[in-house]
């Protein structure tokens, strides 16, 4: 029998591995020499090749903002489709002044009216998971644009200034703060320093481009970042050095 | 402040450990109020790019993205884990761009040079050259579910299997689709004559 030649779609078929393998075979054999056939499968070929060329797009910054802030207004949803308050809630360890969950800043701005009080048990908010993850994004982003050593700080705490990402990443949930452990003595040191008093999101000792400082990681008050102050051991309501002090995120 | 000696610090630094996409939904689902933001902004550009290929306007493409987010976060408590979160999120913005299309029946960008336009002399050559369209207004005339599966697995280079698990279809499903987009693309690209009836 001599094999018909396939049409297109059929070819179409045999290029996409819709066919099962005796019928893929039948197919082959009657394509084989075939030049109407080959220019079938050549023209398959340059569209894929066409289609994968195509550029890969980026999301434009201000659409992504639209749709986290659209998100963010939605939060007085209940995504863990239930109304009674859940059992997790952040374990702040509350002697060290790491966030109260019930106090937290939101990472977001969320234009909404005060959620009801008996919704507000499970809207605990886990700013040092999503802070972590602002700085991890961040510092995968440096080491792509091939912009910084993103390696975490030395052990004895020396910071690089272009590594302090990463040392906020490796810092957040942590709170190695010293004095500042104390929340009074840190809303003071942030006032002396002209920072707006924040939740304190992690924390370490560091040396600072052979200064030594604290590195605190607050909340910046905008969708998707966060602020790294490193201040002086001594900063207190009496006076504060600010040795560096950077907005991270997008 | 003067060279002071190395300050004391902890000898261990905490690893710098990737928050997980299922770690980032798990904390919605328990209340926070940043985790899907972030899980936003990891795939956005995926997300985006499915969306423009797929509709072709761009702020169509916004707001069926957003769409689709909202009821991502809304629906996030029935998200069983049985795909990768990326996978979950594809197939809404998918299903929000499905929705979009049939509920605007939106035309193509670019209508095809008809025969009985074509110059005369040699048809065959002029209708190749006056057929041949920019790729994005190619993939605006296949039907939606060839179109779908064409922007998956061949423009954003999904695996058919991966295709497969957004559409919630079996894979011969998607390589029948795609057979079908691509030989209408190749004709609509001027890689391939149209056959004549």
């Amino acid at each position: 029998m001599t094999p018909h030649r396939p049409d297109a779609d059929l070819l179409a078929d045999l290029d996409a591995g819709v066919l099962d393998a005796a019928r893929a075979r039948e197919v082959r054999a009657a394509a084989e020499g075939d030049a109407a056939a080959a220019a079938v499968l050549d023209a398959l070929a340059a569209t894929r090749a066409e289609l994968g060329a195509l550029p890969a797009l980026t999301a434009p910054p201000e659409v992504v903002a639209r749709w986290s802030a659209g998100a963010a207004g939605n939060a007085g949803g209940d995504p863990a489709g239930h109304t009674a308050g859940v059992g997790t809630g952040v374990d702040t360890g509350a002697d060290t002044g790491v966030v109260d969950p019930d106090d937290a800043e939101c990472l977001f701005t969320v234009s909404e009216p005060a959620p009801p009080l008996a919704r507000t048990r499970h809207r605990r908010m886990r700013p040092t998971l999503a802070a972590a993850a602002v700085l991890a994004a961040v510092v995968a982003g440096s080491a792509l644009a091939g912009r910084a050593s993103v390696a975490p700080p030395a052990e004895d705490g020396r910071v690089a200034a272009v590594d302090l990402a990463a040392a906020g990443a490796a810092a957040v949930g942590t709170t190695d703060v010293g004095e500042l452990a104390d929340p009074a003595r840190r809303s003071g040191c942030l006032r002396a320093a002209g920072i707006p008093d924040a939740p304190l999101l992690g924390g370490r000792r560091v040396v600072l481009e052979d200064r030594p400082g604290i590195l605190l990681v607050l909340p910046a008050g905008a969708a998707g970042s966060v602020r790294l102050v490193v201040v002086a051991p001594g900063c207190g309501p009496e006076g504060a050095g600010v040795l560096a002090d950077t907005t991270v995120g997008r | 402040m003067g060279r002071n000696p190395v300050a004391t610090t902890s000898a261990h630094y905490p690893p710098l450990v990737p928050v997980t996409d299922d770690q980032l939904l798990a904390a919605h689902r328990g209340g926070d109020a940043e985790a899907f933001g972030e899980l936003v902004r990891r795939h956005a550009d995926v997300l985006w790019s499915v969306a423009v290929r797929v509709l072709g306007r761009p702020e169509d493409a916004a707001d069926a993205v957003q769409e689709a987010l909202l009821s991502a976060h809304r629906g996030a408590a029935t998200f069983r884990g049985e795909a990768a979160v990326r996978t979950w999120l594809q197939r809404i913005v998918v299903n929000a761009c499905l929705d979009r299309l049939r509920r605007e029946r939106v035309r193509p960008v670019v209508v095809p040079w008809p025969r009985s336009d074509v110059p005369s002399g040699r048809p065959d050559t002029a209708t190749e050259l006056a057929t041949r369209l920019a790729v994005q207004e190619a993939l605006a005339e296949l039907p939606a579910d060839q179109r779908v599966a064409v922007v998956l697995v061949d423009v954003q280079g999904c695996s058919v299997a991966e295709a497969a698990a957004i559409l919630e279809v079996p894979a011969g499903t998607v390589k029948s689709r795609c057979a079908r987009g691509r030989a209408r693309l190749a004709v609509l690209l001027g890689h391939l004559r149209e056959e004549g009836p």
